[in-house]
């Protein structure tokens, strides 16, 4: 997920639209995440995962505005696997555990998130459910390279051996609450298929 | 990493060039934070030259770290900080701007402007107050001695490394990812030579000892991150003769360091202070946020290694012990379990215990079976953190315990 840092994500834009291999669209309607699990898009939403460099296996990057603006990441991962790809095998990163409890688990998306962006800081942790299956809701506050303030929302699940994690990340001022009603209604759509 | 600054830097350099060269008339900003000193020692040099160039992508650099979110603003902190690097520097504390940053590796710079960082990481891992004023008298010598100008005429002209510092500003405080780049980016452009490390490590020993800081104090701390390199849990970083990951502008060798500790065995002066005790009160509320950041890194094998200097003198036990234990619950290798119960209960035993200690061995508690103890546990961190942000989470798990609807 967060490898990239904000300049190398608009290279990789601009790369990938150099080889003309641009943006795809996620259309409205029902959406499938990582073979995992559907939500209903209320308009369509671009596919921006292919800037993410080295892509992480299960996740999908969506955007409105572009990846400054707003992001929403839908991942269902499996054991070992990480929100975030280092370029080599070596430097210790997050991972997923089955064994992690609901704090565990909020950590790791916080600790992810901290890979890119600066002091993250989980709050308002409370259980929800994540279509059927019971989870962990909570909110996010961060800071950009820059000083921007970013405010974050995310649900996450365990279902069988996998994690499922919806997280919407957009710059605290205008951009989070434009977006979180439709953000609120897409994670209530979520259903594990 | 380095293919990631390598494509980074090609697609920076037809961009970044001409800015870099129109900041240059851009006088740096007063850090407002600094207390009140004394006048630069140099005047600005003309735009035209290629010292010109090396200030204006400093002041490139040090703009970008007025407005990150890495900064730390904590007066008390900065004006204690600033405070010991004047105490060494001499003639040369007015030029010093400070910036502490929240950046949990070891690293400290001094850019030829006068932007000088600190980082958290390195403030963690010092012991005392004379080696942090070691490592600041390392700097000022780097400053004093124009070792940046030297190295900058062996990059073929200002425009490589004017591009180079810019676009390591770009991506400095990008989350802990982009400090490794930008580390990386800084050794490329002030990774000095093993003679003028040693000529830091020389003059860096007499302006502390001139101080009156412990003699010993710079051969301890190059030692210390020698030792925490071979700790790492990272191969990668275990394997690099030049303990770069440890303080990568700055490689250390072995001879460097023997050099040092000759240097020390033959001093006869009167004995240094280490001011270790205000040292550490200086940085004592910081230890929780800065520990946390560490254990962001997932390098256990150091942070083990920081832990058990910060713990060595019976200090900050609650801390310590309880971040003792979030290494081992993190990395649940054999035995890590038990570890980790037997630090978070000791973490327990002391005042300065965070409340999650309470929480985690709840969750342990959970794990074992012991619903009655885990109850109590939580119920006592809900009493000590009523505030807390998992207040939600705790308090329906203990419905679950005491037979309630989650």
């Amino acid at each position: 997920m967060i490898t990239a840092t904000r300049r190398a994500v608009l290279m990789g834009a601009t790369a990938a639209l150099a080889a003309g291999c641009g943006t795809s669209g996620a259309r409205s309607g029902t959406y499938n995440a990582a073979n995992a699990y559907n939500v209903n898009l209320a308009r369509e939403w671009s596919d921006i995962t292919f800037m993410l460099q080295p892509r992480p296996r299960n996740l999908r990057l969506l955007s409105i505005d572009g990846p400054l603006l707003n992001r929403l990441y839908l991942a269902a991962l499996q054991p070992g696997e990480s929100l975030l790809r280092h370029r080599d095998r070596d430097t210790p990163r997050p991972t997923y555990r089955t064994d992690m409890s609901d704090t565990e688990v909020v950590e790791f998306i916080v600790d992810c998130v901290a890979q890119e962006y600066q002091a993250p800081e989980a709050s308002a942790l409370r259980p929800q459910n994540f279509g059927a299956y019971p989870g962990v809701r909570f909110d996010l506050s961060a800071r950009t390279a820059e000083g921007l303030n970013t405010s974050g929302t995310a649900l996450a699940a365990r279902v069988g051996e996998r994690l499922h994690v919806m997280l919407f990340l957009a710059p605290s001022e205008h951009y989070y609450a434009a977006l979180l009603p439709e953000v609120e209604a897409i994670f209530a759509s979520a259903t594990p298929t | 990493m380095r293919s990631m600054i390598a494509s980074i830097g090609m697609a920076a350099a037809l961009a970044a060039v001409a800015p870099v060269q129109a900041q240059e008339a851009t006088p740096a900003p007063q850090m407002e934070l600094a207390s009140v000193q004394p006048a630069p020692s140099r005047a600005r040099p003309p735009e035209n030259t290629d010292e010109g160039g090396l200030w204006g992508a400093s002041d490139r650099a040090e703009i970008q770290a007025r407005a990150s979110g890495e900064l730390e603003r904590d007066p008390a902190l900065n004006a204690y900080i600033r405070d010991v690097a004047c105490r060494t520097a001499g003639r040369y504390c007015g030029d010093v701007r400070l910036y502490v940053m929240n950046r949990p590796f070891f690293n400290a710079s001094m850019a030829p402007n006068g932007y000088t960082e600190v980082w958290s990481g390195l403030l963690l891992r010092a012991e005392d107050e004379a080696q942090l004023a070691f490592v600041l008298s390392h700097e000022i010598t780097h400053y004093s001695e124009n070792h940046s100008l030297d190295m900058l005429r062996t990059l073929r002209g200002r425009s490589a490394a004017a591009m180079i510092l810019s676009v390591g500003a770009a991506v400095a405080g990008a989350g802990y990812a982009g400090d490794l780049i930008y580390l990386g980016t800084l050794a490329s452009v002030y990774g000095f030579s093993r003679e003028k490390e040693t000529e830091a490590d020389m003059n860096g020993f007499d302006l502390s000892v001139a101080a009156g800081y412990d003699a010993r104090a710079g051969v301890t701390l190059w030692n210390n991150l020698i030792a925490e390199t071979r700790a790492s849990d990272n191969p990668d970083v275990r394997r690099r003769e030049s303990r770069a990951s440890i303080f990568t502008t700055h490689p250390l060798s072995r001879d460097r360091v023997e050099a040092l500790q000759r240097r020390a065995d033959a001093y006869t002066g009167a004995p240094g202070e280490t001011h270790r005790e205000r040292y550490r009160a200086a940085i004592r509320p910081f230890l929780d946020p800065w520990l946390r950041s560490e254990l962001r890194r997932r390098d256990f094998g150091q942070t083990l290694l920081v832990l058990e200097r910060l713990g060595a003198h019976g200090e900050d036990l609650g801390m310590v012990e309880f971040y003792r234990g979030e290494v081992h619950r993190l990395r649940r290798g054999e035995g890590d379990a038990e570890r980790a119960l037997a630090h978070y209960t000791a973490a327990t035993t002391h005042a300065d215990a965070p409340a999650a200690a309470w929480r985690e061995l709840g969750d342990i508690a959970l794990r074992q079976n012991r619903s009655a103890d885990a109850a109590q546990c939580f119920a006592t961190y809900l009493e000590r953190a009523p505030n807390a942000g998992d207040r939600a989470l705790v308090e329906a798990r203990l419905a679950q315990l005491q037979g309630g609807t989650p």
